[in-house]
């Protein structure tokens, strides 16, 4: 991890308008017109990611809204570890879920979780009562690791046929 | 009701046939007991009005019945915390369990389902200042101590650690095998007895098989009588609880004996018993207008459970028996796929409501609404259209639910009130009879400590319609 400071990151996405751009490395917030807004799942409350969590894949996630290290066995690696220590006593070590929901079907208990952002939404923000915030908890990078392994539990049941 | 004259006589037979079959009853099978989606009479509307907050990861709540309008939260850390009529919390503890021994705290929180349970009030604890607790105590390793302490007459908001040192009666010891599953709840009855709540002692699956071994504690709601006449004796047992007598010594007589009278002789049996088959009840509550019991008793991985007995429940032969670990509310346990291709004997008594987790069954289909992970009780409510309506809220995912029973549908209820965004842990009851839910923010990943985690709160569950003015009401998920 990498961490590069990007000036107005806060801005952006409390407001979705960047209003600086980094001179180092691609995508930039300018150019990514509008960056993702992050909101709770729960009640569209803006989630604000503090400046030194920015790196560049968290950058590049909040311009694209999708995670670019989806495809990164190395991340993959990494979030298995991070989902072992974090997730796995809700959602079950093949991520089919027991105290907390599947990860592995398409039941999103909120619709917007289908999606990467949401997905990262609901890590970041916390959902309802035991799905507690992992904000403050792990920076932002170590929860698109752990949706790019999330991303292996699925590819893994899909290939069972458990989809 | 329109009815002609010669009718009349018919029509009583009717009424008289449809209100005998029309009270609350116990299920007979799986099909009357009640799930989500059920519609309560009255169409009751909650909310939750915030009363205080500040309180560390809070367990339980109740009140003193002393008209002081007091009412006291439970923190898990071993204090007792006093919010007063007006709503101010006082700043000292009532109770503090984390001082008075020199060597430092007596109460075991290393896990987070340890820690100080609950406290109930002696039903004339005005005049004798008695009240009990229940807690993980850290000197015996996990244990549950059951300890009487009781007030100052001049000082009836604060007990010094003197005070509590030399008041303390301990009552009863519960061996706690694992740091799970430990019950928790305790509570006086309409009769005057000491109920008290034991989970099955822990693990998964209940590997002691303790919910049917009646020569352990464990996996209980035990009824103990605590009036004695002499403080040398820790309690009395009840005449009529079930096993008061099935394991005295006596004469051995073969033949000539009914098959019941031996059945009544259970050599190996804890007298204290008084309803067996469960899995960990954190949370009962005895209906106030009608002394009718509730358990909330928590499931394992599919089914959660909600308990109910009619006040003065007595059966012929034995303890009331919720089924544990034979059943999962009305399933077989283990469960070992879709209940209908899965047949097993029905044990003991159904619950009156369940519902589910995510996924109902091994292999079974995801559910996107009405299900939870753990059920915690709050209390029966008879207000707001709501008659004998138990409140329980659940843990995961902070749906909170009503159980009651219709007469118009002649069968239990069982209908999602409110989903609210918190961890609410137990509820109880204010002196006017309000249902109370307190909520902690602490997590088995997430626990910094019991007096480390962030805050929670006290709520009074109100009818929608009755919200004061400029109250804070607990967030809603929508």
């Amino acid at each position: 991890m990498i961490p590069i400071p990007l000036f107005g990151w806060l801005v952006v996405l409390l407001f979705g308008v960047p209003l600086a751009a980094s001179a180092s490395g691609d995508p930039t917030p300018s150019d990514c017109t509008p960056a993702i807004a992050l909101r709770s799942v729960v009640d569209d409350r803006p989630l604000v990611i503090p400046e030194e969590e920015v790196t560049d894949a968290v950058a590049a996630f909040l311009c694209t809204g999708r995670n670019p290290l989806a495809a990164s066995e190395e991340a993959a690696e990494r979030g298995r570890e991070l989902y072992r220590r974090n997730c796995q006593i809700c959602h079950a070590e093949d991520g089919d879920g027991r105290m907390g929901p599947s990860l592995i079907d398409d039941v999103w208990m909120y619709d917007r979780v289908a999606s990467e952002v949401g997905r990262f939404e609901i890590i970041y923000g916390g959902g309802v009562g035991v799905m507690r915030a992992f904000k403050g908890k792990l920076p932002a990078e170590d929860i698109l690791a752990i949706m790019a392994y999330i991303g292996k539990l699925r590819e893994r049941a899909a290939g069972d046929g458990r989809e | 009701m329109h009815r002609t004259a010669s009718g009349g006589i018919a029509s009583l037979i009717l009424l008289f046939a449809a209100s005998a079959v029309a009270q609350p009853r116990l299920p007979a099978n799986a099909d009357e007991v009640a799930r989500p989606g059920g519609d309560l009479p009255g169409d009751p509307k909650i909310a939750l009005v915030k009363v205080a907050d500040g309180f560390r990861d809070p367990t339980n709540v109740t009140n003193a019945g002393d008209g002081s309008g007091r009412i006291f939260v439970v923190e898990r850390a071993g204090r007792i915390r006093v919010v007063r009529k007006d709503g101010t919390v006082q700043e000292e503890p009532f109770l503090d369990l984390t001082n008075f021994n020199p060597l430092g705290t007596d109460v075991m929180t290393q896990f987070v389902e340890q820690g100080l349970y609950a406290v109930a009030f002696h039903p004339k604890f005005k005049e004798n200042g008695y009240f009990y607790v229940h807690y993980a105590s850290l000197p015996f390793n996990g244990d549950g101590l059951i300890v009487r302490f009781q007030v100052d007459p001049e000082n009836p908001d604060f007990l010094t650690p003197e005070r509590v040192r030399e008041t303390a009666k301990v009552i009863m010891r519960i061996p706690q095998p694992w740091y799970n599953h430990n019950g928790g709840q305790i509570e006086f009855g309409p009769d005057g007895y000491l109920y008290i709540a034991s989970g099955d002692g822990g693990w998964e699956g209940d590997p002691l098989e303790a919910g049917q071994d009646l020569s352990t504690w464990l996996g209980k709601i035990l009824r103990i009588d605590v009036d004695v006449p002499d403080d040398r004796i820790p309690y009395l047992i009840p005449p009529d609880n079930p096993y008061a007598e099935a394991g005295k010594e006596r004469l051995m007589f073969l033949f000539g004996i009914s098959e019941e009278e031996f059945a009544r002789i259970k050599t190996r049996v804890r007298p204290e018993i008084w309803a067996i088959g469960l899995r960990n009840p954190y949370e009962f509550a005895f209906d106030p207008k009608t002394g009718d019991i509730w358990i909330a008793d928590v499931g394992q991985n599919h089914w959660e459970e909600v308990n109910w007995l009619p006040a003065g429940y007595t059966q012929e032969l034995g303890a009331a028996n919720f089924g544990w670990p034979l059943m999962q509310a009305s399933k077989c346990h283990p469960m070992l796929g879709d209940p209908k291709e899965q047949s097993c004997p029905q044990v003991g008594i159904l619950p009156v409501a369940e519902y589910p987790h995510q996924q109902p069954w091994p292999g079974g289909p995801k559910l996107k609404d009405g299900w939870g992970c753990s059920v915690q009780g709050l209390g029966v409510a008879n207000y707001g259209g709501m008659e004998g309506v138990y409140l329980v809220a659940d843990w995961c995912t902070g749906r909170i639910w009503g159980a009651g029973w219709s007469e118009e549908k002649g069968g239990w209820q069982f209908e999602e009130l409110l989903r609210v965004d918190l961890m609410i842990t137990a509820g109880g009851y204010d002196e006017d009879g309000y249902v109370l839910a307190v909520n902690a923010n602490n997590f088995y990943l997430d626990d910094r400590g019991a007096d480390a985690n962030p805050p929670g709160a006290l709520w009074r569950i109100v009818p929608a319609d009755e919200v004061p003015e400029g109250a804070e009401t607990a967030p809603v998920v929508r």
